[in-house]
């Protein structure tokens, strides 16, 4: 509520009310001294020098990537997951703006952030990976290889993270007092939430048809050509499943910035979302049984991969599925949380077997990623926290602007 | 891998329109490449594993000069490397009269190559004459095209901080200036046969027909992956000379094709399915409050 | 007939489609039942016209948008009307003089304090104020499902009567409120249409929806203060 008085702030009264919250500068330093702020710190501390050590020596130097293994954790974890997990921002606004679910209405904000954000530290994860990122342009602008998947997940991911942008512009307009701006960029809600669904199909499943090229070297359990819709299906799952944990740390951790209104009830936000994971989750499961009947490849599940590729299937899709049902049945929300975080981690598993842990799998020794490599991961994700905290303090993301408040009438 | 045509069409699994589409997206084997594209044809039974071709690829790429053929190199099995475009391994066999038999690999010039296809930035480009050359001032460094080569060539500089891929060029420049390959000029034993791909399968064939019992009957590199601009013909089992087995031979590219048919459909089918609900939504709220009206004027 | 006979493998995707399609029924069934889902139905949108048109018996208003309810003893309990709360948006406090004092019908009876501004409304009935609802002052709520339950002042007065007959009640409360939306909805921007397609309305407050700036010139033309 400290906006609410502040019509018209001076250049300094931007820098104190925006910035440091309301503090002075000295005040707001010392408010960064608590054992989280530490935490970040270390990493960050340890993470950036671990960048720029990879840039000043190159990828051999910093990675146990091989001319065998091209692709490691950047690519499985910060890339891949890291677009997956940042599905919901689509998800969740196709369900309000399109479908008119106005119960997800509270928590579009704080999604279309972290896929946002989730993108953005993606393709800085991305940048870490590629040998020249400095030609990160070149596709876009310069040389466009229309016959390659990549070349249509880089446009897809450059033009939707320009959509997550401008669908997060209302609340920095908000946050700047642009009341005018802000008004333009709300007549384009439905067009954007339009073109955000048409992207995200098209580069999800693309993320997945990117390893149709790699059959000589993944574990035929893993290989389907089924494989984009894979992709797809588990990403909205992950989106949603990601938006249930984010909104229950944020809860617990912004709690001071609790939603005021009255209507907002998280807990029958978390079961909705639930019961619709679930339902996608228990189909994901069949369409894998589908590529597993299909790829022939019964014959490699009494092995260790096989015992790997059942745990992944049974363990992370199906019986999540079955749990989330459960939860949303009988409306525990806790349960409903756990299920969630152990599913996101299970998108995340799914997408390191198909990139890194069943890829070369006739391969040995075997690539494990180097403690740089971790590191920098580490960071990268220790950024995208430190941000969304810094904009989830500032800007109307968990709350609404009481200038601009909407109250839904459900 | 008998299943793989099945699979092949099923990618249109994520937009069934592509199945219309799909399949037939490249029905010609390779778009733009002449018919009188060059390519090599090895004879593994003539190689000697002088390592002269080894030699003479470096001194025309302006590589590091490659190790001597010695027993200690030829007890390795090397793989060709960012300073080594073309390697030669010895192979021990067995069922023939030779215990050994030497093999260079370098890049095989797919016909309708992955690595091109896959390439963002077409820095790998095929070209109409033949070669599958590359730009490196295009070159993001993403290392798709390692993933996708079915025959594991490119190979990536990871050990510099500006790195570029670096893999055998057919000697594209040479072959402008009218000259032949360096390694096959190189070649005192005949091994190396540079032609017209067209030309070089005919030949294989001659002397395959004309040796009876003595070659395999397979051309390697005739289909596989597609086709291959290097070709390959042996008297031992083909695995057993370390020439990969089990590759598809439908060109590796078709499946991102596939893949890619569904792009348009999925920009052209999405907006109105969705706007369709939205307009849906839209009208059901507007029922919803219809009753309100009634309110107001009673 | 080897497992990997074409006509074979066809056929088993085919009985996994359909097993799903079993195993789906139920799956639906039980995610989407249970104890809560009566209380999870999804409720008709509400627009919040509905409540503002609804003016419970033995409640009378005035044309500021205040509320009394009087009772045979003399006394008249007030409040502002759902309108107001719509108009006026989230309040930081309610400015009420102390009990004792006297208020006059049509005269400014308590003062709206939102940002740096105020409005004043004005009081339904004349007399001495002989109870607050210092809660409510303090903090005022947004719920208007409870409007007329969150009184702000109690007034004894003697001429209860007397002022009743400029206090409009039943029909004629539902019709003035009628036309003040009506009113209202002829300055909304086309912004505020936005607002409604994203489903609810400005709690914010319409006045600062139409004029951000000046809302509580807004205010007031409504409020008659």
């Amino acid at each position: 509520m400290t906006d609410f008085a502040a019509n018209e702030p001076s250049r300094a009264g931007f820098l104190r009310d925006k910035i440091f919250l309301g503090l002075s500068p000295r005040q707001y330093l010392r408010s960064l001294l608590t054992p989280w702020d530490a935490v970040y710190a270390l990493v960050l501390a340890i993470g950036i020098p671990c960048i720029v050590y990879r840039f000043a020596y190159g990828l051999g130097a910093a990675t146990n990537l091989s001319q065998t293994t091209p692709w490691g954790i950047w690519i499985g974890i910060d890339m891949l997951s890291g677009i997956a997990l940042a599905a919901g921002g689509f998800t969740i606004a196709a369900a309000v703006y399109l479908l008119g679910l106005e119960k997800y209405h509270p928590i579009v904000r704080p999604a279309i952030l972290t896929g946002f954000l989730g993108y953005l530290f993606a393709v800085a994860g991305l940048l870490c990976d590629l040998g020249s990122p400095w030609r990160l342009p070149v596709p876009i602008f310069y040389s466009w290889g229309t016959r390659s998947i990549m070349f249509e997940v880089a446009w897809c991911v450059f033009l939707y993270s320009t959509v997550l942008f401008l669908e997060f512009t209302p609340t920095l307009f908000e946050w700047l007092g642009w009341s005018r701006a802000r008004r333009a960029m709300l007549k384009l809600t439905i067009g954007l939430t339009v073109a955000g669904v048409v992207l995200s199909t098209l580069h999800q499943s693309s993320l997945g048809a990117l390893f149709l090229m790699a059959e000589p070297r993944l574990h035929p359990l893993w290989y389907s050509s089924y494989i984009p819709l894979y992709f797809f299906v588990s990403a909205v799952v992950a989106g949603m499943s990601m938006v249930i944990v984010e909104s229950a740390l944020s809860h617990r951790i912004f709690g001071s910035q609790k939603d005021p209104r009255p209507h907002v009830n998280l807990d029958e936000v978390t079961i909705g979302l639930s019961r619709a994971a679930g339902i996608v989750l228990f189909a994901y499961f069949f369409v894998r049984l589908q590529g597993l009947v299909d790829s022939g490849a019964w014959h490699l599940l009494p092995t260790k991969y096989g015992a790997w590729y059942l745990f992944e299937i049974l363990g992370f899709i199906l019986v999540p599925a079955l749990v989330y049902a459960h939860g949303a049945r009988t409306g525990k929300v806790r349960l409903l949380r756990v299920t969630a975080g152990w599913t996101v981690l299970g998108v995340v598993v799914n997408r390191l077997n198909v990139s890194v842990i069943a890829m070369n799998w006739t391969l040995s020794p075997h690539y494990l990623p180097s403690v740089i490599e971790m590191i920098t991961t580490l960071t990268i994700i220790t950024a995208g926290v430190v941000t969304f905290r810094w904009i989830v303090n500032r800007m109307p993301v968990l709350h609404e602007h009481p200038r601009y408040a909407v109250a839904p009438q459900v | 891998m008998d299943l793989t045509r099945r699979t092949f069409f099923k990618v249109g699994a994520i937009g069934a329109a592509t199945l219309a589409t799909g399949g037939r997206a490249e029905a010609s084997a390779a778009p733009g490449v002449a018919a009188d594209a060059v390519g090599m044809l090895v004879d593994t039974t003539l190689c000697i594993g002088c390592g002269g071709c080894e030699a003479a690829c470096a001194e025309a790429n302006g590589l590091p000069e490659p190790p001597s053929l010695d027993e200690e190199t030829l007890a390795l099995r090397r793989t060709t490397d960012p300073r080594a475009f073309t390697v030669v391994n010895r192979f021990a066999v067995t069922g023939a009269a030779e215990p050994e038999r030497f093999v260079k690999t370098q890049c095989m010039h797919c016909v309708e190559p992955a690595c091109a296809t896959v390439c963002p930035t077409r820095a790998l480009e095929k070209t109409a004459a033949g070669p599958v050359i590359y730009h490196g001032d295009r070159c993001l460094g993403c290392r798709y095209c390692m993933l996708s080569c079915p025959f594991d060539v490119p190979k990536f500089e990871y050990d510099k901080p500006a790195p570029y891929i670096r893999k055998c060029t057919f000697c594209a420049t040479r072959q402008a200036q009218g000259l032949v390959p360096a390694c096959a000029e190189m070649c005192p034993s005949g091994a190396l046969t540079f032609g017209t791909r067209a030309a070089l399968l005919e030949e294989a064939r001659q002397r395959i027909y004309q040796n009876p019992g003595k070659y395999v009957p397979h051309i390697y590199g005739e289909r596989e992956a597609g086709g291959t601009s290097w070709l390959y013909i042996s008297d031992v089992p083909l695995d057993q000379v370390g020439l990969k087995a089990g590759l598809d031979q439908e060109p590796y590219p078709r499946r991102a094709q596939t893949a890619l048919a569904a792009v348009p459909m999925v920009l052209t089918l999405w907006p109105p399915i969705l706007m369709g609900l939205y307009a849906l939504n839209a009208n059901r709220r507007r029922d919803e409050a219809d009753p309100t009206e009634e309110t107001r004027h009673d | 007939m080897s497992p990997n006979d074409p006509y074979i493998v066809k056929a088993a995707e085919y009985l996994l489609g359909i097993a799903f399609l079993l195993l789906f029924v139920p799956f639906w069934r039980y995610a989407t039942g249970g104890v809560t889902a009566a209380a999870r139905q999804p409720r008709r949108v509400r627009l919040p016209l509905l409540d503002m048109f609804h003016v419970p018996a033995g409640i009378a208003l005035h044309p500021g948008h205040a509320w009394a309810r009087l009772s045979a003893t003399g006394e008249a309990t007030l409040g502002m009307d759902d309108f107001a709360r719509q108009l006026v948006g989230p309040l930081k406090a309610i400015h009420a003089p102390a009990i004792g004092s006297r208020v006059v019908q049509g005269q400014p009876a308590w003062t709206l304090k939102a940002d740096s501004r105020t409005v004043n409304m004005l009081s339904p009935v004349t007399g001495e104020i002989v109870a607050l609802n210092d809660e409510e002052l303090r903090a005022p709520g947004a719920n208007h499902d409870e409007t007329y339950g969150r009184w702000l002042m109690k007034v004894r007065s003697p001429r209860l009567d007397v002022d009743a007959k400029q206090l409009l009640a039943d029909r004629s409360a539902r019709q003035f409120l009628g036309s003040s939306w009506e009113e209202l909805s002829a300055m909304l921007t086309p912004e505020l249409g936005t607002i409604m397609h994203d489903g609810g309305t400005p709690v914010n407050g319409f006045a600062r929806g139409i004029d951000e700036g000046q809302w509580d010139t807004v205010a007031r033309r409504f409020l008659r203060s």
